[in-house]
């Protein structure tokens, strides 16, 4: 081994320029949490001009941090984004319900300080609708068929207050009618909806983040990737045990997240803004390498969705934590391996090839972040289905006191089989198979589902 | 308080005219690309009345780079490679090669605070030299290895 002044081997330096340049490393994205509860005010058109203002003050150079970070570290950042306070507690003292108006303020704000998604289109409403949250919800449709880099999310049960089903059942009717708005791009405007069970207040991923209210005026998180990676990793290792396997995994995840450690600290100090924290997602990309199906796989699965693959998927989800949390000081958002169809070529793949059904990814959801995740449905699922869907993932995570979220696409007029193409980070992906069994009795009882045993800690 | 430069402030601006600002204003990026469109002149005025931080600079001042060249073994690699860091300006503080698989794997750890390029424009320039020579040389910030090595 050669010996050199700053004492590192020479394995370590290659294994680093390795994952860089072969293993797609990146940092998924930087985004900036901004408070806007400075920004409430009873003209709407008043609240509009202090919100565009204020994201442009303090996000207005965030991109050019980042592509400074880029430039200076060599390692690709995908995105730069923004969230924001719910825009339903913002807005709610305004009497105007025009609330679309503040979805095209929040895209007017994305475009002119060029970050690739803004989020916080949200509403909190685990326990009960108020006014605001209403207007909010109503509003979702054309607030996402009229804008492009708006995220929007709409918690609707969490561990300690329930499911609230009235909630489950008007989302399922939103999705519906979002879907058929875009039905042009194959109901692309779900792809920027996500129903939440325990959402947490400092995810920097789309389309769920938002700028919770216990967060500072203004806060930088990071979101790590690199399944690519950690699929290396597991490739080289076909012969070990899967304990010796998990430490691997484990020591690789330790090394991703270091590199989210650093560029959120260089961002902080860049921007003058504190540093929130990392969150040791594996999050995956269309590119082939870049999925967390083709690292289950390389565990030893013929197909992701065959059985073993809720067990492979634990393991790998709690080495990824395990190391993730030894290498940054705070650690937080969704943290877990996501599982989205369309943006992981592999699990495309295997639902394509009828390996993946939509039941186990339910399964797949009791032990990961952070659910059912951009899957395109038939375009004819009911919304009463839809909303059957979503408090299944919400009861999981309620009684799993963890996040789970729906992001379903009902592409208007295609059938299972049939493939849809979204485009970009988004990917490809097939219309999976939904039971046509009806749950709508069940689904239009509303009310709301009790907080479980488990909410009682105190 | 920073200044904030939109492209709706440009967009009131004739094309090819000069707009002074202060430094440290932040343009955003739709600004920026009007600015580029409309072609005009940017000009940074430093404001006295603003108590000068900790700028960059000095911060660029403790920045080593790592530098490692990858290819088939052959007469002038070291010197080739030094002689484009030479170029600019850049000190190499330590050496070492080995071969790993049978390649040439060479590893420069190099001082980049009298650099004449920037950081991006030096590692460009390097892989693109290396391309003419069959080379893969790649240029990495040090922190980069510390953080990921070292707690």
């Amino acid at each position: 081994m050669v010996a050199l002044p700053f004492s590192y081997t020479t394995d370590e330096i290659f294994e680093t320029i390795r994952m860089v340049e072969l293993e797609n490393l990146d940092i998924r994205t930087i985004t900036m949490g901004i408070s806007l509860r400075d920004c409430a005010d009873p003209d709407l058109k008043a609240a509009g001009r202090k919100i565009y203002e204020k994201i442009v003050r303090s996000a207005g150079n965030l991109v050019q941090v980042g592509d400074e970070l880029e430039r200076s570290f060599g390692i690709p950042i995908i995105n730069k984004r923004v969230s924001v306070t719910p825009i339903a507690m913002v807005a709610e003292s305004s009497g105007d319900a025009d609330y679309c108006y503040l979805a095209r303020v929040l895209e007017d704000a994305a475009r002119e300080i060029g970050v690739n998604f803004i989020g916080g289109y949200t509403a909190l409403v685990q326990k009960g609708f108020t006014v605001g949250d209403r207007r909010l919800i109503d509003s979702l449709p054309q607030a996402l068929s009229e804008t492009e880099h708006v995220c929007a999310s709409v918690n609707v049960a969490t561990t300690k207050a329930g499911i609230n089903m009235d909630a489950v059942y008007t989302m399922g009717k939103v999705i519906k009618e979002t879907a058929e708005r875009t039905a042009s791009k194959d109901g692309l405007g779900c792809a920027k909806l996500v129903v939440f069970c325990n959402a947490p207040e400092d995810n920097p991923f789309m389309a769920g983040a938002f700028h919770g209210v216990g967060e500072p005026e203004c806060v930088i998180n990071v979101g790590v990737s690199g399944p690519g990676v950690i699929l290396n990793a597991v490739r080289n290792q076909p012969n070990i045990d899967l304990g010796t396997l998990a430490s691997r995994i484990k020591q690789t995840a330790f090394k991703i997240t270091r590199m989210g450690e650093l560029f959120g600290r260089a961002a902080s100090r860049k921007l003058g803004v504190p540093f929130g924290v990392v969150d040791l997602s594996l999050a995956p990309t269309p590119a082939v390498g870049d999925s967390v199906a083709e690292i289950l796989e390389a565990i030893g699965l013929e197909r992701v969705g065959s059985p073993g693959s809720t067990a492979a998927l634990a393991m790998l989800n709690d080495a990824v934590k395990k190391g993730g949390a030894m290498a940054s000081s705070y650690v937080g958002g969704l943290s877990g391996a996501f599982i989205p169809v369309s943006e992981d070529e592999g699990m495309a793949r295997a639902a394509a090839e009828g390996a993946l059904t939509i039941e186990k990814l339910e399964a797949l959801t009791c032990i990961c972040s952070v659910g059912l995740d951009m899957i395109a449905i038939p375009g004819d699922t009911t919304a009463e289905t839809i909303a059957a869907i979503i408090a299944d993932e919400a009861a999981i995570g309620m009684i799993n006191k963890k996040t789970t979220g729906v992001r379903l696409i009902p592409v208007p007029g295609k059938k299972p089989g049939d493939y849809v193409e979204f485009g970009g980070l988004l990917g490809r992906a097939p219309v999976m198979k939904v039971s046509t069994y009806n749950p709508a009795v069940f689904i239009r009882r509303g009310g709301r589902i009790p907080a479980p045993l488990q909410a009682l800690t105190n | 308080m920073q200044e904030v430069v939109t492209r709706t402030k440009i967009e009131e601006l004739k094309d090819r005219s000069e707009l002074k600002v202060l430094v440290g204003t932040i343009i955003t990026q739709a600004a920026q690309e009007l600015i580029k469109e409309k072609g005009i002149v940017l000009q940074f005025i430093d404001d006295d009345n603003v108590p000068k931080g900790e700028s960059d600079e000095v911060e660029n001042n403790a920045e080593r780079g790592i530098v490692t060249v990858i290819g088939r073994d052959k007469v002038g690699i070291i010197a080739q490679v030094a002689a484009i860091l030479a170029g600019s300006n850049i000190n190499i503080l330590d050496i070492s090669q080995t071969v790993l698989q049978g390649f040439f794997a060479m590893i420069m750890i190099v001082d980049l605070s009298g650099s004449q390029d920037d950081f991006a424009k030096l590692r460009q320039k390097l892989e693109n030299e290396g391309e003419g020579m069959a080379l893969k040389i790649t240029l990495q910030h040090e922190d980069v290895f510390r953080y990921m090595h070292r707690v």
